[in-house]
Order: structure tokens, then C-alpha cells, then sequence
């Protein structure tokens, strides 16, 4: 409750605009195969061509491939909300995907955080 | 009387001159054109000839090696870096930084005269492009700009204050397309075109009357033509004219390059030869009627757009115009028609269409994205070069111009409907894209020198990772390239050996310049890497993860 507190007036504090914060639990398993699948077709039409690469190896962003530090939480937010760090500039998701679909894309990330190569 | 006469006539013609003053009279070729304004870089090219040279020679082979930084500028913010070609007039350097932060300095000293910031619509931060700027045009006493929020403005070239603006692009419906360009003057015609090439847009070309601001004309680049366009495809059809124009004044025309396709990789819903994508269009600047139109790639499915510059030679009939299309092709044509007249191929490594009749034009043997298969495709998605330009020196002859080896893979794939309803949407029509090295080869990047008309080669370097910024030459016997790790060099024109290199922290992307004040030659060089093209690289040119982002304007004399 009280890191859920936190959390809200972060995000407040942050000024993100129309945050889909009812998506902050999975509602789903995210190690579900079709989910992951699902995920992995979106992320393939719409991150890789200019920004992540093919399966987040490729991008200035850090690589998504054999991760030890995978926060489920920060990635849905970073893909609803955007973000802007060292010259680079990432688009808000949250008017695209409904929170389900990027729940999706968070657990096509996780699985590729699992895997080594 | 006939000295009365004499001096009515002089009197005549100095009020002419008065008048007209701001716009230098017309040249009547090709060559006087390139080499007007010798002390200067009025626009974005320098001239309509789009030759990107400078006649100035005080810095050249003898002293290259004592060019030393003479002052340096920062826009204050770095994101997406610095993608402009400065602009330099009478000694005013005029150059734009992100999100439209527009300056105007002491060309001698790099002090501030003037800054501009507009205040952006919301919605622009939404966008997929949203802080890049590429240049300012000036003219007819006025700044102008492009701006991230679909609106051309001008600003009054000596305070900076805005004088009109005209809101052009409905960027909720055009899924947030900006002026990512400056729009270029053709007389007192002010015109450009967005982005949206890879975004389910209709592309447009948009003209104001430069004085006021007033609409004139648009040209709709996707033609209204069920055979080119079957059912609806045409509205998502793409086609942006996101790169400048230029104009030649010796005949009236504006010459401009538009995009790829829409959806990218995905051509079944849009089977046809898909005009005006991947073209170039001649105009009229007062109408926006089209004089003539030359189709580079038919039905492009490889984001092998058209928008590059139109480099106009002075040799021979001072009629050859040279165009690069993204597939890695030279189109050389007749400047007044668009008759073909020669077609030759600037890189290696090229699978996707064997061959261009260079009579015709025609494309042999495509090799085109599948639906059902992993497909090697060369050149990439960012092309044989991307859009940083070349420069022509009618000195040497030689074209030189940056270029790219590598190549990707890709899946052709329907986009999903739903994924296309915000302005955040792109429409590649890919399931799978990976940027990989040229079969039985290393990925890289080159400088080259050709002869424009035959493609013959004159010399080369290479680079580790493809340059992106756009190539200088000058009367001195140089030419300056910068690469994308922050090296600025400069080469002798005639063999490639490197004279001089400067180390700037931060990779270039925008526009190197050259212009003189009061007898003394500075070479302007915009540092500071950031562009959606560098996140592609890195699949192919692992190195581009680890490059510092940046912004500054760094400008070089000697003393």
C-alpha cells in the first residue's frame, strides 16, 4: 500500500499524463507462451525498425537479451509514459496498446531477459 | 540628352536593384548559380545547384594543418543532437538546435544576436520525431522554419520576432507528421513537405506565400489513380516529402525527392507502381503544378525512398541533374524533363534489384520481402546512404558523398489495425527487421568520390561505422566529412589522404559549411550525434551503443 502510495505521487510529482495505472498488476501470467508470442510479434512490428533491434539487441537503448535486473514494473511504465534520457527519445505507448498489450510486450521482455545469448 | 538618358537609365536601374534587393538577380546557368555568393551559405545546399561547395579558398592544402577552433556554440539542449546545416548571410550565422531553438550569432565570434523558441503544441511531443530540426531558411528580410508542431513560422531576420505563422499539418489526423526540414524559398513561395513515410499518412507538399504567410497551393504526392493506388491503400500510402527541396532559378522549377512507401515491406494491399512514392517531382513554384516526375522505384517494398538532393552539373549541356535514391542507384537526368540519361550503382552490397536499365529505367529481377520467409535484403532500411548529403566541386569534378554497406533482414507482415490508432504508430509492415553485415563481407561505411555522370570511382576511405553527416567541399582543395565517433576531417580533394582531424567528443549528423567575413574563411561543423538512424545501426555496428550524445556547433579559421 504505502510503496503503491509512493509510487502514485512519483508518477504525479513526474507529471505523466493519462497513465493507465489500472494496469499495474499483470493480468495474466507472464511466462504464458501465447503471451509471449503476442508480445513478440507487437515488439517486432513496432520497436524494432528504428529504436531496439531485433529482440532488443540491437538500439542505443541497453540490450534486453540476459538481463539480471528485469523490474516487470518499470518496463510497463517506461512503455506507457515514454521516457527522454542522454539525447535519446523514447515515444509513449499508452495511447497505442491497452495496458493487456503491453502487459504482453513486458512478458516478451522478460522472456528475453532470460535468455543468455 | 543621351547622357540625361544615361543617367534616367541608371537611375531606372538602381531603383531596380533597389527594389529587388533582397533577391539577387536570377542566374542564367547552371554554373553561375553554383558559385554565386561566393563569401556565404544563403541556404540550405549554399545554392539551387545543391552542390554543397564552397568557393572560398583562403583555408586550404598549404594551411589546413593550422586550423584551429575559433569559437564553439551550445543550443543548451542535446536531445536528438544537432541535425541542422547552419545558414550564414552578411555575416550572421543563423542555425536551429532541438525542438526549434532557433539562433542567430556574430558569425566572427559565435556571440548571440538573437534566440528564438516556439511554443509547441502538446501533441508534437507525442511524436515519433518529435525534437528533430534540420535547418532555417532565410530570405526576403525573414527566418523561417519548419516546426515540430505542423507549422511553417518566420521570424524577422534582424530582432528574431515572429512575424506570421501558418499552421499546415492536422497532426492528430497525420498521426503527429512534423516539419522535421526547413521549407525552402522559391521566389516568394515557401514550401515543404513532412514526415510520415513510415506512418500510415497521405503525403502533401505544402506552399505559403513567403511575405505573409497566406496558403497558395499543396501538391497531394500520392496520386488519385486506382491503378497505382488500389481501394483506400493511396490514404496510408506514405510518400512525405521530409527532406528540403531546391529551386532552380533558371528555369522556375523547384525540384523535390519524395519518400518510400507505405507500409514499408508490406506491398500486397497496395499493388501498383504506388506514385509518386519514391520520385522526384519538378515544379512550379507559383502553381504547384507538376512539370515532370521521374519514378525511381515502382511499388517500393524496401523503404527505398526519393527524397535526396537534386545536384545540378555544370558540365557539358549544364543540363544533368543527379539524384541518389536510398536503394544505393544514381539517377542521372535531363534537369528540364527528367529524361534519363544515365543509371549507375554507388555501393557494394545491393540484392534487392539486379539491375536498372539505365535507358530506361526499368527494374530487373527485384528481390522483394516475403510474408513466409526470412529475407536478406541490401542495402538496409536507412539505404545506400542516409539522408546526409554529398557535395559536387566543380573543381574536381567529383561527387563525394558519404555511403553505407549493410544490409537487413526482414519478414514481410500486415500491421495489426489496432496497433495503428495513435500518433505513436509506425507502419512498417514487418514481422521481423535485423540490420546484419553484407553476405561474405564486413558492414561499413565509406566516403567516396565518383564521377557523377558514369559512377566511375576516384577514390575512397573507409569507416568503421557508416558517417552521417553531410560532405563539404571547397575551392581550397578540401573536403570535410565528419564520422558519427566525433573525428571532423579534411581530405585533398583529388586522392582522399587525410590533411587534417579534429577530435569533437560527439558524432556529426548535420551539415558542415563554409563562409568568410571581412577576408578571413571559417568552416562551421554541427557536432553532436542523435538520430532514429543510429538506433537501426547498432545491430550491424555494435560500437553505436556506446557513443555520448551531444550538441555543439564548432566552428574552425585560420589565424
Amino acid at each position: 500500500m504505502v510503496r503503491k502510495l509512493i509510487q502514485v505521487v512519483c508518477l504525479c510529482l513526474a507529471g505523466f499524463p493519462g497513465v493507465a495505472w489500472a494496469g499495474e498488476t499483470p493480468p495474466f501470467d507472464l511466462n504464458d507462451p501465447a503471451r509471449i508470442e503476442a508480445g513478440r510479434v507487437r515488439f517486432s512490428g513496432s520497436c524494432t525498425g528504428y529504436c531496439h533491434g531485433n529482440e532488443g539487441r540491437g538500439g542505443r537503448a541497453p540490450d534486453f537479451i540476459n538481463r539480471n535486473d528485469f523490474d516487470a514494473d518499470y518496463f510497463f511504465r517506461t512503455i506507457t509514459n515514454g521516457k527522454r534520457d542522454s539525447g535519446l527519445i523514447m515515444p509513449r505507448w499508452g495511447d497505442t496498446y491497452s495496458p493487456e498489450e503491453i502487459w504482453e510486450l513486458v512478458a516478451y521482455l522478460q522472456f528475453l531477459s532470460k535468455k543468455k545469448t | 540628352m543621351k547622357f540625361q538618358s544615361n543617367i534616367r537609365l541608371r537611375l531606372f536601374a538602381l531603383a531596380l536593384l533597389t527594389t529587388t534587393a533582397p533577391f539577387a538577380a536570377r542566374a542564367e546557368t547552371v554554373q553561375a548559380m553554383g558559385m554565386a555568393s561566393p563569401n556565404d551559405w544563403p541556404q540550405y545546399h549554399r545554392t539551387g545547384a545543391a552542390w554543397r561547395y564552397s568557393p572560398l579558398d583562403k583555408i586550404n592544402k598549404s594551411n589546413i594543418k593550422n586550423l584551429k577552433v575559433a569559437w564553439i556554440a551550445q543550443p543548451g539542449d542535446i536531445t536528438s543532437g544537432l541535425q541542422a546545416t547552419p545558414i550564414e548571410v552578411d555575416g550572421v550565422l543563423y542555425y536551429i538546435g532541438p525542438y526549434n531553438h532557433v539562433y542567430a550569432l556574430n558569425g566572427e565570434t559565435g556571440q548571440i544576436i538573437w534566440q528564438y523558441k516556439p511554443k509547441l503544441a502538446p501533441i508534437s511531443n507525442d511524436s515519433f520525431y518529435a525534437a528533430t530540426s534540420r535547418g532555417v531558411t532565410v530570405g526576403r528580410g525573414k527566418v523561417f522554419i519548419g516546426s515540430l508542431d505542423g507549422r511553417f513560422i518566420a521570424l524577422d531576420q534582424k530582432t528574431g520576432k515572429e512575424a506570421w505563422s501558418q499552421q499546415l499539418i492536422d497532426q492528430k489526423n497525420m498521426y503527429a507528421a512534423v516539419f522535421s526540414s526547413p521549407p525552402q524559398l522559391a521566389g516568394n513561395v515557401l514550401y515543404g513537405g513532412s514526415t510520415g513515410g513510415d506512418q500510415p499518412t497521405r503525403g502533401k507538399i505544402w506552399a505559403v506565400n513567403a511575405d505573409t504567410g497566406e496558403p497558395v497551393w499543396t501538391f497531394d504526392t500520392i496520386v488519385h489513380d486506382p491503378k497505382s493506388w488500389p481501394g483506400k491503400s493511396g490514404d496510408v500510402g506514405g510518400g512525405a516529402a521530409w527532406l528540403p527541396g531546391s529551386y532552380d532559378e533558371t528555369t522556375d522549377t523547384i525540384y523535390i525527392g519524395i519518400g518510400n512507401a507505405s507500409p514499408d515491406f508490406w506491398g500486397a494491399d497496395r499493388e501498383g507502381d504506388n506514385k509518386y512514392t519514391s520520385s522526384l517531382l519538378a515544379l512550379d513554384p507559383k502553381t504547384g503544378k507538376l512539370k515532370w516526375a521521374r519514378q525511381e522505384i515502382p511499388h517500393d517494398v524496401w523503404d527505398y525512398g526519393a527524397p535526396y538532393e537534386a545536384v545540378l552539373l555544370p558540365t557539358g549541356d549544364q543540363k544533368s541533374l543527379v539524384h541518389l535514391n536510398k536503394s544505393g542507384h544514381v539517377f542521372v537526368m535531363d534537369k528540364d524533363n527528367g529524361d534519363l540519361r544515365n543509371v549507375w550503382q554507388l555501393i557494394d552490397a545491393q540484392n534487392t534489384i539486379k539491375e536498372i536499365n539505365p535507358k530506361t529505367g526499368e527494374l530487373i529481377g527485384r528481390n522483394e520481402p516475403s510474408a513466409t520467409e526470412t529475407k536478406l535484403l541490401c542495402p538496409w532500411l536507412l539505404g545506400g546512404r542516409s539522408w546526409n548529403h554529398g557535395a559536387y566541386s566543380p573543381k574536381t569534378g567529383f561527387w563525394y558523398t558519404n555511403t553505407m554497406e549493410a544490409c537487413n533482414t526482414a519478414i514481410a507482415k500486415k500491421d495489426d489495425p489496432n496497433s495503428l490508432k495513435t500518433v505513436t504508430a509506425l507502419s512498417l509492415g514487418a514481422a521481423e527487421l535485423a540490420t546484419v553485415a553484407p553476405p561474405g563481407a564486413k558492414p561499413l561505411g565509406r566516403l567516396v568520390a565518383r564521377d557523377p555522370v558514369t559512377g566511375a570511382k576516384k577514390w575512397s576511405v573507409d569507416y568503421p561505422i557508416p558517417g552521417l553527416s553531410s560532405v563539404l567541399a571547397t575551392a581550397g582543395g578540401l573536403v570535410f566529412n565528419a564520422d558519427v565517433e566525433g573525428n571532423i576531417f579534411a581530405y585533398d580533394d583529388e586522392t582522399g589522404k587525410t590533411l587534417w582531424h579534429f577530435n569533437a567528443g560527439s558524432g556529426a549528423r548535420g551539415g558542415l559549411i563554409s563562409y568568410s567575413i571581412k577576408g578571413k574563411q571559417y568552416i562551421a561543423v554541427p557536432t553532436g550525434l542523435g538520430s532514429a538512424a543510429v538506433g537501426f545501426m547498432a545491430n550491424a555496428f555494435p560500437k553505436v551503443k556506446e557513443l555520448p550524445a551531444g550538441a555543439a556547433l564548432v566552428v574552425f579559421s585560420v589565424d
